[in-house]
């Protein structure tokens, strides 16, 4: 079983010695009637709140997002997992404002630093990006213009965003080329994207990221394309940088082995919205939603006799289901669950203090006000 | 009794197989044709040819006067309701000259495309087709011809053969297949390594027939919508061989002749250039309209030109 | 690769379509069905003078021999004689060619620097109804007969505004009045460099409009060339990637995203060269205008033989060298082309 990643946050045990546990009892029967964010010392760098979106085609309206819930805490890095479609990359998008222009922002809020982005005009927006919050790619060929030299590519970023000249922003490309590792810094400058390997390339687009040193890093399934001996490679490029530099991490991937690896937190998601989130080692040993129950059964795994999947198929999001969107597929669906989506509600977790959120009619209070759900040793 | 009854129902049946057999084929024809419809200028492009097709096939019908008949009494009329379009420096209907010069246009453009067609798609499906140096070698033959600019070598050829209208025809065929065989090949080069090429080859099919069977029909769209276009430009070269003096011969009512004979008078005599042009300008415009919507409805991926 | 060795496989394959046309217009000139030394001796010759015409010509020597002597005879510089001016062709070609040329260019920088931008402004505010208008002038660039849009704008602007000369390249007045000495052979350019600003506006009004005539059908193929390349660009990806760091919008459009799109117009700079080419002979025919295009309309009516086939040979010298340039430029700018052997 995966380890939870030992480096867990300060906040974890503040929130032990601030708040008393509010019946008194012993701890494994804790309830919880506070809101547990105040227990978090620090505000959410980046807070999404049911963020619902939708694109206009050819073929019909496609509802994309349902309601996204998310947040990222400075300094940590989180993931943000599920299968291709799922509405990962759309939401990051979201984030930096750079949509096809068919998307439709329904719904919702993205809150950095306590503004609505949603609210910004595109200018401001503008100035954030690759400023305050970067973006690493998919594809680094496909990414990097290939008309230009990794010098130009990097230093008009520089150049924008920063105050350095022609010089010092050249400087600062090469410093960032030799914190990633790449020999021969100058040749690369001097390089067009298509001289260069898959990993090269992807190393110059985590150092475009981190150029202007971002509080906020979105990193898009960045070692997709790569080779496998190269993933590993990057992942622990990335988690050193992430320390060097003090950014906080939003990971998106479907590789549930670089949530392992990586990552302190994890949300999960499926068909549009976040289904579960939690701290990644207990979201793998004990997983809440039926959705996160199957990803990680599926895990191939020595001892397993048998290959595991999910029955059935992602939904058609132009004609989405109208409750629960995992319903179709969930085993442990009822009758209620065709029409009601639940919101996310926060569960206990004896074994962390850290908050676990759910989206799941299984773990509603049955009451309103009711105490949320404890879990059982 | 039984008899017309059993012919009627055989009828029947042989039209229902038909219609079982290409089911899917009708519906495929049926949902373009829809596509261009809805597109306004491709829309716009079939009204014209359509236009086009019918004054040159009725010609003889709809034409108020003779195009040929000479009237030096009546020479530079402005248009009337009599010479919708006015008349020319011998007295003769534009307006009917016009008529008839559609039907010239489109003999020319006929015989134009129907020989490059007939010469550069096999040639060039033949040579995409099997690759290797016959591939080089027929390609290398084709870039000569296309080392001319575009009217230059239809001019020396026509001339060379002695002028005329259908020499002129004759001569921009040979310059023009080569573009054909080019596109014809690379559709080939691209559906050589198509999995239904391999099985055909694999069980003993001959090159012919694969090529007629397979590579043709799947190959076929550049070639249309080029073909279609080419209508059209064919009418527009043969009309500037026919300005300069290398095309048709007078008197025939050709539009582009009979823009080079008003040359000395037009500047007094407006109408006797801008309705051969407008016609020309039209027709050519129609095809280009249409060629460009039938690209989109049969591939909107393909490159432009 | 490196650009030496391509340039240097390019320049073998021109040679090679110098060669193969060159036999064209040989097979042209030598196997027509009518009689050359006939026409060389004139219509009213007796048979005697035809025969001695044909033994001047060389006419009675088996044909590769005859092709050997034509291809030595260009290759030296001799083009033949012209039949209506009686003077070596090639020396009416050097005469006639700087008019031409400078028509041509002129077209050609006017079907870029009207033609580029206009489609990046359409590529950019796509179906809207600048682009659509846009879409429909370019249409009609296509489909416009040249001969016939240059009489219309005589019709326009010389009969109807009087604002425009009709034709020719200067008006002799005024070059009379300001003398001009010949440098370069291009009026414009030498009017610049003797400071000769009468000569200079006459010259411009005079090459206008066949100027805009002859670029109109180049400039409607540029602006849907830069259109449609545009389109493709702004969707790539790494568009996406500067609009994620915060790039404005103008260093996007006009740094990044054009020159990944002026490969493609690039390559139909080339093929623009030769419509204006070919379609010079008729903008100089109606304009009167006094280069090659006008000098080899007059030789067809005087069916003139050698003259049409020198300048055929020599406009299409011109295109494929022109052509071959435009490879080596775009091999240049892409060095991922290179190692490819360059385009087909």
């Amino acid at each position: 079983m995966p380890d939870s990643n030992p480096t867990t946050t300060a906040t974890d045990e503040s929130a032990d010695a601030t708040e008393p546990p509010a019946s008194g009892t012993n701890r494994a029967e804790i309830t919880v009637e506070t809101d547990p964010r105040e227990e978090r010392v620090e505000e959410p760098l980046l807070e999404i709140r049911n963020l619902q979106l939708e694109f206009e085609t050819h073929e019909g309206t496609v509802h994309a997002l349902n309601g996204v819930d998310l947040d990222v805490y400075p300094g940590e890095i989180v993931g943000l997992v599920g299968e291709t479609g799922c509405g990962k990359s759309v939401t990051a998008r979201s984030v930096l404002g750079i949509l096809d222009d068919n998307a439709n922002i329904l719904g919702g809020e993205i809150t950095y630093r306590g503004t609505d982005l949603l609210t910004l005009s595109e200018a401001e927006r503008r100035e954030l990006r690759g400023d305050q919050i970067a973006m690493i790619f998919q594809e680094p060929m496909k990414s990097l213009n290939p008309a230009f030299t990794i010098e130009d590519q990097l230093t008009t970023v520089i150049e924008r965003h920063t105050d350095r000249d022609s010089s010092a922003a050249r400087a600062r490309a090469l410093e960032l080329l030799e914190d990633l590792g790449l020999p021969d810094p100058e040749d690369v400058l001097e390089s067009y994207p298509h001289e260069l390997s898959g990993g090269m390339a992807q190393r110059v687009l985590i150092a475009l990221a981190l150029s202007c040193e971002p509080d906020l890093i979105l990193a898009d399934e960045p070692t997709t394309a790569l080779d496998v001996t190269i993933q590993a490679q990057i992942l622990d490029l990335l988690v050193d940088l992430q320390e060097k530099y003090d950014t906080s991490v939003l990971i998106i991937t479907h590789n549930l082995g670089v949530i392992d690896r990586v990552t302190s937190r994890v949300n999960v998601m499926y068909a549009g919205s976040v289904v579960e989130s939690g701290p990644t080692g207990r979201v793998f040993e004990t997983p809440l939603h039926p959705y996160t129950q199957g990803l990680v059964e599926a895990i191939p795994m020595p001892g397993r006799d048998e290959l595991s999947g999910i029955d059935g198929e992602v939904p058609d999001l132009d004609d989405p289901p109208a409750g629960c969107r995992y319903e179709p597929r969930c085993p442990v669906s009822e009758e209620h669950c065709k029409t009601y989506d639940p919101p996310m509600t926060v569960v206990s977790d004896p074994e962390t203090p850290e908050r676990r959120e759910v989206r799941c009619i299984h773990y509603e209070p049955d009451q309103p006000g009711d105490p949320g759900v404890v879990l059982d040793e | 009794m039984s008899g017309e009854r059993s012919f009627r129902a055989r009828l029947r049946t042989a039209y229902g197989d038909w219609y079982r057999r290409n089911d899917a084929r009708i519906e495929e024809f049926r949902r373009r044709s829809g596509q261009i419809r809805r597109n306004p200028a491709s829309f716009l492009g079939l009204l014209i040819i359509a236009v086009f097709l019918v004054v040159a096939a009725l010609a003889p019908v709809i034409a108020p006067f003779d195009p040929n008949t000479t009237h030096l009494s009546a020479t530079f009329e402005s248009p009337s309701f009599v010479h919708p379009f006015g008349t020319d420096n011998l007295g003769r209907d534009i307006f009917s000259r016009v008529i008839y010069g559609a039907q010239t246009s489109l003999k020319v453009s006929a015989i134009v495309v129907s020989v490059s067609l007939a010469l550069g798609v096999p040639v060039g499906l033949f040579a995409g087709y099997s690759g290797g140096w016959i591939d080089e070698a027929v390609m290398r033959f084709a870039d000569l011809f296309l080392g001319f600019p575009p009217l230059l070598l239809p001019l020396a050829i026509s001339l060379a053969l002695g002028g005329g209208l259908e020499i002129a025809a004759l001569a921009i065929a040979i310059t023009w297949w080569p573009w054909y065989a080019r596109i014809a090949r690379s559709q080939a080069v691209d559906i050589r390594e198509e999995d239904y090429v391999t099985v055909s080859k694999g069980i003993g099919v001959g090159t012919p027939r694969i090529l007629r069977r397979h590579v043709l029909p799947n190959g076929a769209a550049p070639i249309l919508v080029q073909a279609s276009m080419d209508v059209g430009y064919a009418i527009l070269i043969t009309s500037s061989l026919s300005f300069i003096g290398a095309g048709a011969n007078p008197p025939t009512a050709e539009w582009g002749l009979m823009i080079a004979s008003a040359r000395s008078y037009f500047l007094a005599y407006w109408w006797t250039v801008t309705f051969p042009g407008l016609a020309i300008f039209t027709t050519v415009l129609g095809f280009n309209l249409f060629g460009d919507g039938l690209r989109d409805v049969l591939d909107p991926k393909l490159s432009r030109r | 690769m490196k650009l030496r060795y391509f340039v240097a496989r390019r320049l073998v394959l021109t040679v090679f379509v110098l060669f193969g046309i060159s036999v064209i217009t040989f097979l042209l000139t030598h196997t027509v069905p009518s009689n050359p030394a006939a026409l060389w001796a004139g219509s009213h010759a007796t048979q005697a003078q035809i025969d001695q015409a044909a033994q001047q010509l060389g006419l009675n020597k088996p044909l590769y021999v005859q092709y050997f002597d034509f291809l030595m005879g260009v290759l030296r510089g001799d083009l033949g004689t012209s039949i209506r001016t009686q003077q070596p062709v090639a020396q009416d070609i050097v005469q006639f060619l700087p008019a031409t040329f400078e028509l041509v260019m002129v077209s050609m920088f006017i079907a870029v620097a009207v033609g580029i931008p206009i489609g990046v402004l359409s590529a950019k505010r796509r179906n809207t109804a600048a682009d659509h208008s846009s879409r429909i002038f370019a249409m009609s660039g296509v489909s416009i007969p040249v001969f016939w849009l240059g009489m219309l704008l005589q019709l326009l602007f010389y009969s109807h505004f009087g604002l425009l000369p009709l034709q020719g390249r200067v008006t002799d007045a005024v070059v009379a009045a300001h003398p001009l000495s010949k440098i370069t052979g291009f009026v414009l350019v030498d009017a610049v460099i003797q400071g000769n600003v009468p000569v200079f506006v006459d010259a411009a009004q005079h090459i206008l409009l066949p100027a805009v005539t002859l670029s109109y059908a180049s400039l409607a193929i540029i602006t849907r060339m830069t259109r449609s390349s545009m389109l493709e660009t702004l969707e790539e990806e790494y568009m996406t990637v500067h609009d994620a760091f915060g790039l404005s919008d103008r260093q996007m459009t006009y740094k990044y995203a054009l020159k990944n799109s002026l490969n493609s117009v690039l390559t139909v700079l080339g093929l623009s060269f030769g419509y204006l080419l070919g379609g010079s002979v008729l903008v100089e025919s109606i304009f009167s205008w006094p280069g090659l295009g006008r000098y080899i309309v007059r030789s067809i009516y005087a069916t003139d033989y050698p003259a049409v086939m020198g300048v055929t040979l020599v406009f299409a010298a011109m295109y494929i060298l022109i052509n071959l340039l435009v490879d080596v430029a775009y091999a240049y700018l892409n060095p991922r082309i290179r190692s490819q052997g360059g385009s087909a």
